[in-house]
């Protein structure tokens, strides 16, 4: 499993595929205060990525990967 | 190159010709329902065997294709001349894909822009709701430029030291698709991997909906990148997703956005009109003082600082600029960003040279300072400025329409201005404005048809298809369904060996001379003869069948000319009605495949040359539309093809004039020549007549080329014209050039060949028969003169050649030129089958001798070339 939810901690793990999306976005739903933890991300399927940015969850740590932590911030930063 | 991918190409090539025959015929009958059905079932087939391999800009290409044969077959859209034109241009640009992925250059995604305009203007032609959510992506790009670009959301820093370092740069908008998801496309992994990026960011395509509605799966999404990286590899990048991207060259003035708070409105005044009277006198030095000390005493966020601070880097980097430091001046007083010209970045000029600009700049400005003016309206009106607000705004406006032709409009905005200015209110000229911006105004209407091409590469012309693919098919034929596809190859290899057979099978009846002669066995000899005689039949047989399979009908020539007539009867303006008769007559496929070029040129000539006008033709009482005969016939082992037009003919005497012009002929032969003669002076290399060329013909092959490819093959042309009633051109070709029939002569104690059908007769003519002409031997053969030549002086040995008993000469009259001439020889001989085979090497410059073959006993014979030789 590439991504581990905790309460309402989800930790991103490698490559976050497109069929994550649907799980993470109902996790999203029910945890309204949900945090993710990127650091070791090393890409997330675009799915997933709006999913993120919709539920405007807050970035505990962003990757190590420093393109990638780039990006994320250009989109969920807003 | 895979046995999938070879057979996708040959089955292309065949769905091409295919459509391209079933568009001529629904051009007849565009109400024929079942042709249109199977004209779909093959734009469809096609396409779906394209999905196979991973060309992605012809499967756009086809699917636009298909998508707009599905609403003309379901009757909502009718067949046109358009319709027609637009798919044989897309069917034209598949071929001339299929033609490099054969030739094996890996160039596609160079076309990818041209694949994106070519599937535009297909979908532009479905008025139906089908089109509408593709080229709606489309239209999106129609308000583009770097105006509407969300320039201020790159950090001020970063803009400027772009614009110092003068880099050039792509603005890349990429919107994926709702639906991208589903094609397991990673719209956020393509955009990662873009080369070169400067900047980038992600935002939602609309607004996002709330959470528990959200569909995860449903892209929303709309990520904006800078990239210095060049146009063609970015075309490469997103090839799959060209129409879901838009690419803006981004100009170094546009870069020029000051943003930060306004601080309650523009109170400025005072620096604004000392700073433009500094500019006015061209002191840079004073400006520069005066911005500082102003920036110092600014705070950093505030929007006066950032522009203060564009003006100097605009002044440090090219202070030679004077309108854009007066435009960032200015944007002091009203807050609305500096629209400056769109010039691109000094270097960016080279780099990005290729995207052409839109196509009506001034337009397309002209719109965006429309969209500013409303903005600056919009603003509240409780403000102590607003009549200089208005004037400035009246004046903006006035010099737009002036720029972009619309002086007309003045009067109206005079009166707007008038109006405001009275009620010291905005509302007056904020009504006439949005009034003129509504209304489907003229300055307007360029931009949703033409934008979409104008924001990719320069397009393919589509409209008039100034670029033609060339259409080439030489591998497809017309065979149905129970046909089994052969490489050409094995076919020939076949083709050797029953040749090499029939050579062997003659040396069977020398050994049974010997077997008799030699050994005395009388009884074998006759064995062997008779087995001779049925292997002999066998390979007779066998080399029919063979010489069947290799048998093509002439419709794989055919095919191509009624696009051919159709294009050229449409440029050059003529009315042509194109009859092929005997399609289906069979010849070698050698001999067809030599015949293509030829005839092409030949029916070139004759539209260009041979038909009238229609204006002519009715003039001379001909019906307007002009006929083109091409007609294909079996006859004596020969096929016959004519090519007969009812046109204007040749003209002997211009022929006989261009030709002594030319130094072609003599002036006693401009005397002398017979008109027919003087027609066939046409064939004569070199021979032009000037003032009939033009782009169609009078360019590569000329009428010599035409006989020369034709006599390559022993074909005959003959030429004959009839002025004000037409031109028949008469194509004689042999069915096959695999087997030659020769006779055998001796001359000089050895033996030589002469082509079967040069031999008209062999006599034997009395030495007191010969009379000398001038220095020349001739005799009276059925009352004809004869000229006589010797075999061995002709070969420049000095022999004299053998009489036999009688002193007579054997004398073998041949056709050369249409004329009959006497070769004399020592005797005649058998005659043969043989398979001649073209002289190699050092003995190929051996103009002499047509080739070498293998006789039965395994001596070789020489062929003579007597064409050459006399």
């Amino acid at each position: 499993m590439p991504v581990h939810y905790k309460k309402n901690l989800a930790t991103f793990d490698d490559v976050v595929s497109v069929e994550e999306a649907e799980d993470l976005l109902q996790w999203c739903q029910k945890n309204p205060t949900a945090k993710v933890d990127l650091s070791d991300c090393l890409h997330l399927h675009a799915a997933n990525l709006q999913v993120l940015m919709a539920a405007r969850v807050t970035v505990t740590a962003w990757p190590q990967d420093h393109p990638l932590a780039t990006w994320l911030h250009a989109a969920l930063d807003a | 190159m895979t046995p999938l991918l070879q057979q996708f190409l040959a089955e292309a090539r065949e769905f091409l010709q295919g459509i391209s025959e079933k568009l001529m015929q629904l051009e007849n009958t565009p109400d024929d329902g079942a042709l249109m059905g199977e004209l779909f079932r093959l734009v469809h087939t096609l396409k779906g065997n394209c999905g196979l391999f991973d060309y992605p800009e012809m499967l756009r290409v086809l699917h636009a294709a298909e998508d707009l044969m599905v609403v003309v077959r379901d009757g909502d859209l009718p067949y046109s001349q358009t319709l027609a034109d637009r798919l044989l241009d897309a069917m034209d640009f598949v071929s001339l894909l299929l033609d490099e992925i054969d030739a094996g250059n890996d160039s596609a995604a160079a076309h990818a822009p041209a694949a994106v305009a070519m599937a535009a203007a297909l979908r532009q032609l479905i008025a139906a709701p089908q089109g509408i959510d593709d080229t709606c992506g489309e239209a999106a790009t129609a308000t583009d430029g770097t105006a509407g670009l969300p320039l201020q959301q790159v950090p001020e820093a970063l803009r400027m030291a772009w614009y110092r370092t003068g880099t050039a740069l792509l603005w890349i908008r990429y919107t994926p698709e709702a639906e991208c998801f589903f094609k397991g496309e990673d719209p956020f992994f393509l955009a990662r991997n873009v080369p070169d990026i400067a900047w980038q960011r992600v935002g939602a395509a609309s607004a996002w909906p709330a959470l528990d509605d959200l569909d995860a799966y449903h892209a929303n999404l709309q990520l904006d990148l800078v990239s210095s990286a060049s146009r063609a590899a970015l075309d490469e990048h997103f090839r799959y997703v060209p129409e879901q991207i838009t690419i803006t060259p981004l100009t170094a003035l546009a870069l020029v956005q000051p943003q930060g708070d306004e601080n309650g409105g523009p109170v400025y005044e005072d620096f604004v009109l000392a700073a433009l009277a500094h500019l006015e006198r061209g002191d840079l030095v004073t400006l520069e003082r005066a911005a500082r000390s102003m920036l110092e005493l600014s705070a950093a966020g505030l929007w006066l600082a950032s522009a203060l601070r564009w003006l100097l880097v605009i002044l440090e980097t090219e202070p030679a600029n004077r309108a854009a430091l007066h435009a960032v001046i200015v944007s002091l007083r009203t807050f609305a960003p500096p629209r400056l010209s769109a010039q691109p970045l000094a270097i960016v000029t080279e780099a990005v040279a290729a995207p052409a600009p839109a196509t009506s700049p001034a337009h397309d400005i002209a719109a965006t300072v429309i969209a500013t003016q409303l903005m600056i309206l919009r603003m509240p009106d409780q403000v102590n400025w607003l009549p200089g607000r208005l004037k400035a705004v009246a004046s903006t406006l006035a010099a737009c329409f002036a720029s972009i032709g619309r002086s007309d409009l003045l009067p109206g905005l005079d009166a707007a201005l008038a109006g405001a200015m009275a009620q010291s209110a905005s509302g007056p000229l904020l009504a006439w404005l949005l009034a003129y911006a509504e209304a489907p105004a003229e300055a307007a209407d360029t931009v949703p048809v033409e934008a979409p091409l104008a924001s990719s590469e320069p397009p393919v012309a589509l409209a008039d298809g100034d670029i033609k693919f060339n259409r080439r098919a030489e591998d497809s034929s017309t065979a149905s369904a129970r046909t089994l596809r052969v490489d050409q190859d094995k076919i020939d290899r076949l083709m050797n060996l029953i040749g090499e057979m029939v050579v062997a099978k003659n040396g069977l009846p020398y050994l049974a001379g010997r077997a008799e002669s030699v050994f005395g066995v009388r009884e074998l000899s006759r064995e062997i003869k008779t087995q001779y005689a049925v292997i002999n039949r066998i390979a007779e047989e066998m080399q029919g069948a063979i010489m069947q399979v290799r048998m093509m009908p002439v419709s794989f020539v055919f095919q191509r000319f009624p696009r051919l007539v159709r294009d050229i009867s449409r440029k050059l303006g003529k009315e042509v009605s194109l009859v092929l008769i005997g399609e289906d007559t069979e010849a070698d496929k050698n001999i067809i495949e030599a015949l293509a070029d030829p005839l092409i040129h030949i029916v070139r000539n004759s539209l260009d040359h041979g038909l009238e006008s229609p204006e002519v033709r009715r003039a001379a009482g001909k019906p307007a539309e002009g006929k083109l005969e091409i007609r294909a016939t079996q006859e004596a082992g020969r096929v016959i093809i004519d090519i007969i037009d009812d046109g204007k003919g040749i003209d002997p005497l211009i022929i006989k004039r261009k030709a002594y012009e030319k130094g072609l002929i003599d002036e006693a032969t401009l005397e002398r020549i017979s008109d027919q003669d003087a027609i066939n002076l046409v064939f004569a290399a070199g021979f032009s007549t000037a003032e009939v060329v033009s782009d169609l013909s009078g360019r590569g092959v000329g009428m010599d080329v035409v006989r020369a490819a034709v006599e390559q093959v022993n074909g005959i042309v003959t030429l004959e014209s009839t002025v004000g009633a037409g031109t028949r051109l008469r194509l004689s070709l042999p069915l096959s050039i695999a087997v030659t029939n020769v006779m055998i002569i001796e001359s000089n104690r050895q033996i030589f060949g002469v082509p079967m059908d040069m031999v008209v007769e062999t006599v034997r003519v009395p030495r007191t028969a010969i009379h000398a002409i001038k220095n020349h031997q001739t005799a009276v053969l059925r009352g004809r003169v004869v000229p006589l030549r010797s075999l061995n002086s002709l070969l420049a040995t000095d022999e004299e050649q053998l009489a036999n008993d009688e002193d007579e000469l054997a004398t073998l009259v041949v056709r050369l030129n249409g004329e009959h001439v006497g070769i004399v020889v020592d005797d005649f001989r058998e005659v043969v089958d043989i398979i001649l085979k073209p002289m190699g090497g050092i003995l190929g410059g051996l103009s002499g001798y047509t080739g070498s073959a293998l006789l039965g006993d395994g001596s070789v014979l020489m062929v003579l070339n007597l064409k050459e030789l006399v």
